[in-house]
């Protein structure tokens, strides 16, 4: 096939059904992708819905019958930290009506115990509430470091050097800070 | 002499060379205020872990056998839907696909105001090219359209209509010489006489997509984005909105082999395609707010509401097309062939660099890329006849 197919083509592309290959990555990185995407909304079915678009375009790219391991674990995290970024902002608006339904439905359901469950539900609002005000790179730095990531694999996930990490998460830990604090009303 | 915040947090993380790490470790004991820092910035972190662990530890998240079972499913709905494919040939390259995907959004969310049922639809066409800096970078690009494409597509797929104007679809006709191709694609093509080589020519047949709109389902689109606080008129159900790209052709020199890489690596073979063909056409209802429009498009591409509204306003959307262009990239305009045109500099380099050149003339949109050098580029653009 010419560039020139692959550049105008209206040609639908054929793709292989999942296979056995594939499943295998599936298994290896859904669980910390999942959980790095929960640490930005804080909602098991959003963050469950956009690991799994993100696999979805590791499957259609086929990145991952070409690359090394290595090489799938950053595209992962990188595209992961990008969407649940791209959620989070997208719902800053709706942000703080979500907030309140959250105390509503809270005081409509029984929870063992409803006044920690409710400080829960508000520590996560504020955390993705933080997330999203950040600036994007600061907020990658922070969240993939609480992914365990080295600062050499943040850094080629994010495409910067591994020396100015150090001083990157340093400069976004102190704003996360400075917003949660602010947002906390202290 | 006192240490920088950045490395004092990689210090904490063990993330310094083990030289370092000592060098620092003699260093703290005996700085009060590096210390003191070093303490401070610790304190800050571990007062983050303890809040994020603190929420995540009953999350409860799905296995990966459940989760494989849900994402085989959404695999087999999505592979069977065209506009998924459609969006798959996206951005080649990757300037020009933005600037349609931009035209095409907008043209997308057109029909703004009341329509009489039965006025004629108003025409546009491309008279003028430009460029905008959005604030998305490169990086986030493919991305952040795969996200638009992604939702546009659950919630719009259904409605789209792709028709191509003649042959099969999808179908790039090959074609023997210039004369050929003109027939075809109903005006005269030019190639450049600064390469001495053949080229394989191509026609590619035009194409319509249509869209009649459910206007609900657009609000709910346009809130899925962000975009909630715009609202749609009810007048623009039922609505139909089209973009037409009619035929062009490509001519290929050199060896313009199919690389299996993902798509911004640029081949190390030598290929130069120049692609000419009308400006498309888009047909919507005539009374409606474009310019509002056009800064939504902006915006979603990452400008500030502000600057997306100052640009929109200063832009003619009827006849010219935008060209976004990422943060990053290297772009400059020059003059081609006789007008003002575009060039971009493709930032996937390897050891050569990959230009496109984008220019406009007579009702014809021409863009050649390839790897060279701007002499060369200027070279063989103009002596285009």
């Amino acid at each position: 096939m010419t560039i020139l197919e692959r550049k105008l083509s209206l040609e639908t592309r054929t793709m292989p059904a999942t296979s056995p290959d594939f499943e295998v990555f599936f298994s290896q990185f859904w669980s910390p992708i999942c959980a790095h995407c929960y640490r930005f909304l804080g909602d098991r079915d959003e963050a469950e819905d956009i690991a799994l678009e993100v696999f979805w375009k590791l499957h259609k790219k086929e990145l991952w019958q070409k690359e090394s391991q290595g090489g799938i674990r950053s595209w992962l995290y990188r595209v992961a930290t990008n969407d649940a970024l791209n959620a989070i902002r997208s719902m800053k608006r709706r942000q703080q009506y979500e907030f309140e339904a959250g105390r509503e439905h809270l005081e409509s359901t029984y929870t063992p115990n409803p006044a920690r469950e409710m400080e829960r539900v508000e520590i996560r609002a504020r955390i993705r509430l933080v997330l999203s005000r950040m600036k994007k790179k600061q907020a990658s730095v922070l969240s993939l470091r609480l992914a365990g990531l080295s600062y050499r694999e943040i850094a080629e996930i994010i495409k910067v050097s591994p020396n100015s990490i150090g001083t990157l998460l340093a400069r976004a830990e102190k704003e996360f800070m400075a917003l949660y604090l602010e947002l906390e009303g202290r | 002499m006192h240490v920088q915040d950045g490395i004092l947090r990689a210090y904490i993380d063990g993330e310094l060379t083990s030289e370092e790490q000592d060098r620092l470790h003699n260093h703290l004991e005996t700085c009060e205020t590096c210390k003191e820092r070093m303490e401070n910035i610790q304190t800050t972190t571990s007062q983050i872990d303890k809040l994020l662990r603190s929420v995540e530890e009953d999350h409860g998240l799905g296995s990966p056998d459940f989760a494989y079972s849900k994402f085989e499913s959404l695999v087999e709905e999505r592979e069977a839907n065209m506009w998924e494919k459609f969006s798959q040939r996206k951005y080649r390259p990757v300037y020009v696909g933005l600037g349609i995907a931009l035209l095409f959004f907008i043209s997308l969310s057109i029909p703004q105001v009341r329509t009489m049922a039965n006025e004629f639809l108003s025409l546009f066409r491309i008279e003028r090219i430009t460029t905008v800096d959005i604030g998305l970078s490169l990086e986030e690009v493919p991305d952040e359209f795969e996200r638009y494409f992604t939702t546009a597509d659950r919630i719009l797929g259904e409605d789209l209509n792709f028709e191509q104007l003649s042959g099969d679809l999808g179908e790039a006709i090959p074609v023997a010489d210039s004369s050929e191709a003109s027939a075809e694609v109903g005006f005269t093509v030019r190639l450049p006489t600064a390469i001495e080589s053949e080229p394989e020519l191509l026609v590619q047949p035009g194409a319509t997509m249509s869209v009649t709109i459910d206007r609900d389902r657009w609000q709910s689109l346009l809130e899925e984005l962000g975009y909630g606080d715009y609202s749609l008129p009810e007048s623009v159900d039922g609505e139909q909105v089209s973009i037409t790209a009619t035929a062009s052709v490509a001519a290929l020199y050199g060896e313009c082999e199919e690389d299996e890489e993902d798509q911004y690596v640029a081949s190390t073979k030598s290929c130069t395609v120049i692609l000419q063909g009308r400006s498309p056409i888009v047909e919507a209802p005539p009374d409606f707010d474009i310019q509002q429009l056009g800064a939504i498009g902006l915006q979603l591409l990452g400008l500030a509401p502000e600057d997306a509204e100052a640009f929109s306003a200063s832009v003619d959307w009827t006849s010219t097309l935008v060209i976004p262009i990422p943060k990053g990239a290297k772009y400059q305009k020059i003059t081609v062939d006789g007008v003002d045109g575009i060039l971009l500099e493709d930032p996937y380099k390897d050891a050569k660099t990959r230009l496109t050149v984008l220019w406009l003339k007579n009702g014809i949109i021409y863009s050649m890329y390839g790897e060279m050098d701007i002499e060369q580029a200027l070279e063989i653009v103009n002596s285009l006849e």
